[in-house]
């Protein structure tokens, strides 16, 4: 482990992490329902406790304009890309296809020796409420979410294949499926809606980091990122969105935090988890104990991975 | 942003890009904008005659007609793409190959008013495809008339792939340094039409203009040591298209992805190395044996 890394254990929460200590769910409408109706607003994590917030209070929860950010440890990007570096060398010295370490479907990073997705059901529905969000964080809500998102898809690289799925499904799985996302991108048109362009919004970021010479390659996405670069003080704040079976997206947030702070330098000041069916979302202020649990989750499954690989010659 | 400190065969590294040094817009915009020696006429001759000396060669071996190949720099990174006996897909307007000439024209916009934001300049591009601040000239199959037929939904995608482009772009480089920057120009091309016929087709982010400009090449993912290398394939066109007087003293790859930059210096070795690869791209359209290109020399 580099020495500029302060040695914590990952699975005890940093004293400084917000997200650990005080972790918040929050989401922007107020619901009778409390912390688990979807829509509901809920303070999560150690203390467990429970708050309520106002319509339209997201975009400002996760910025936190008027909030002092922290200043940028120089250092610790290198640090980390080091640590990294350290950990994988194994998977260098054996041969086979490059390793793909990715957010899965469940919450939990994945790795892969290839670098397509597969399009389950629970991934389609996901795929249509990912590009409904994205529409509404643009240009404003869809007029009919499904049949919009479809359209939407019709341009991206992605497309083919979902219209095919959503083709091929039986008459009421398909109207069951363009019924569950109606209902779930209510809850995500009445939370969201394009942030000011002063904070240069953007959606559908992709980041990566290839370790050990491109042998593995670390992969995420933002689904909305907002901050312009950092100027020595951290500046970024990244939503990361899934689907309602994640029960825990802490890995993938982590690992979306790790990429951002490798490829700028900079850590972001908060990352967030959005959960599309449930229209809630989790925040997490970065801190160098979350950072240090991302490069122990990746490390941990590409271990696993290698020892998986050897042990199969 | 990190520069490899392992030389690659032909490649000679540039100014170094300090992984470091915040804000990283700063880094890049010095190594852009830092000026050097520019290869001379003596050198882009000697990769011209390389160059037509391995296509008339290829022409005398090649035992099929021999179509015109178009070689970009993505040809030199993934040998086989494109060309006659590779993998072969229609090109189509996508959100994602739309985005770099939305983005491209959204800039130009930037540049013309520093208070636009990108998100901003986007809408306005995407809101009126063809007018002035557009992304290019309308007609049959152009980017702005496919824009223009798309439902909302599909222009609400392909504007937030745009933005997304854009505002990397956008806050990467220091732009009130960056002295008279072309942002998007028109593709460069070469073209040989004896023996085996190529069109050798040049692009570039931006360009520095000038003795000792530069290009800045946006690219998607992550380097690998031939995409490094492919670097120096538009400043090649720039050499062979205008004989040596206009050729940028050195092209920076940087890939947002990752946060990558990489500067590689334009002297006669990256021009004649670059010259080889070109070579090697025909060859294997044509079937023929390539070289393997010897140790390292640079």
């Amino acid at each position: 482990m580099p020495p500029s890394l302060p040695l914590l254990d990952p699975t005890r929460p940093a004293k400084t992490s917000v997200a650990v200590s005080d972790g918040r769910t929050v989401a922007g409408r107020a619901a009778p329902g409390g912390a688990g109706a979807p829509g509901g607003v809920a303070t999560a994590g150690a203390a467990g406790g429970v708050a309520t917030e106002l319509t339209g209070t997201l975009l400002g929860r996760l910025r936190s304009p008027g909030s002092v950010r922290p200043p940028v440890d120089h250092s610790l990007a290198g640090g980390l890309r080091a640590w990294l570096e350290d950990g994988v060398v194994a998977v260098a010295a054996h041969g086979g296809p490059a390793l793909v370490v990715r957010p899965g479907q469940d919450g939990g990073l994945t790795a892969t020796a290839d670098e397509a997705t597969r399009l389950s059901g629970r991934a389609l529905r996901t795929t249509l409420l990912r590009t409904v969000f994205r529409i509404t964080v643009t240009s404003g809500p869809p007029r009919a979410a499904f049949e919009d998102a479809l359209a939407a898809l019709a341009v991206d690289e992605e497309g083919d294949a979902v219209a095919e799925a959503v083709r091929r499904l039986p008459r009421h799985r398909r109207a069951q499926l363009r019924e569950l996302v109606r209902h779930a991108a209510s809850g995500i048109t009445a939370q969201w809606g394009p942030p000011p362009a002063s904070w240069l919004p953007r959606t559908g970021e992709r980041l990566a980091a290839p370790l050990a010479g491109g042998r593995v390659v670390l992969r995420s996405d933002a689904d909305l990122a907002m901050g312009g670069p950092s100027a020595g003080r951290a500046s970024v704040c990244a939503v990361r969105a899934h689907g309602g079976a994640v029960r825990d997206d802490g890995p993938n947030r982590r690992l979306l935090a790790l990429l951002e702070t490798l490829r700028s330098g900079a850590a972001p000041f908060r990352v967030a988890s959005y959960d599309l069916d449930r229209a809630r979302l989790t925040v997490e202020d970065v801190t160098d104990g979350l950072l240090s649990a991302a490069v122990h989750d990746v490390l941990a499954l590409v271990d696993a991975h290698t020892r998986v690989r050897a042990g199969g010659r | 942003m990190t520069v490899p400190t392992a030389p690659l065969p032909g490649v000679r590294p540039g100014p170094t890009v300090s992984p470091v040094v915040l804000p990283r817009a700063q880094a890049l915009t010095d190594v852009l904008v830092a000026g050097g020696p520019v290869a001379g006429a003596a050198a882009v001759a000697s990769a011209r005659r390389l160059l037509e000396h391995g296509l008339a060669e290829a022409a005398t071996h090649a035992v099929d007609p021999v179509p015109c190949l178009r070689i970009r720099a993505f040809d030199l990174v993934r040998p086989g793409a494109g060309l006659p006996d590779g993998p072969r897909t229609p090109f189509r307007w996508t959100a994602r190959t739309a985005r770099r000439r939305v983005g491209l024209a959204a800039i130009r916009s930037c540049l013309v008013d520093p208070g636009l934001a990108p998100a901003d300049a986007v809408a306005r591009v995407v809101a009126d495809p063809g007018g002035p601040a557009g992304p290019g000239p309308r007609g049959p199959g152009s980017c702005a008339d496919w824009l223009a037929s798309l439902s909302p939904p599909a222009r609400a995608v392909v504007q937030a792939s745009a933005t997304a482009w854009a505002t990397a772009v956008w806050t990467a480089l220091e732009w009130g340094r960056v002295p008279a920057p072309l942002v998007g120009a028109p593709d460069r091309w070469w073209d040989r039409r004896d023996g085996v016929r190529v069109a050798l087709q040049g692009r570039a982010d931006v360009r520095v203009p000038g003795p000792g400009g530069a290009h800045l090449v946006v690219l998607d993912g992550y380097p690998s040591s031939a995409s490094r290398r492919a670097l120096a394939f538009g400043a090649l066109v720039d050499a062979l298209r205008s004989e040596g007087t206009d050729v940028p003293a050195r092209v920076v790859g940087w890939w947002p992805d990752c946060g990558k930059a990489w500067a590689s210096s334009i002297d006669g070795t990256a021009l004649r190395t670059c010259a080889e690869d070109v070579v090697g791209v025909v060859r294997r359209a044509l079937r023929l044996p390539v070289r393997t290109r010897p140790a390292a020399s640079s």
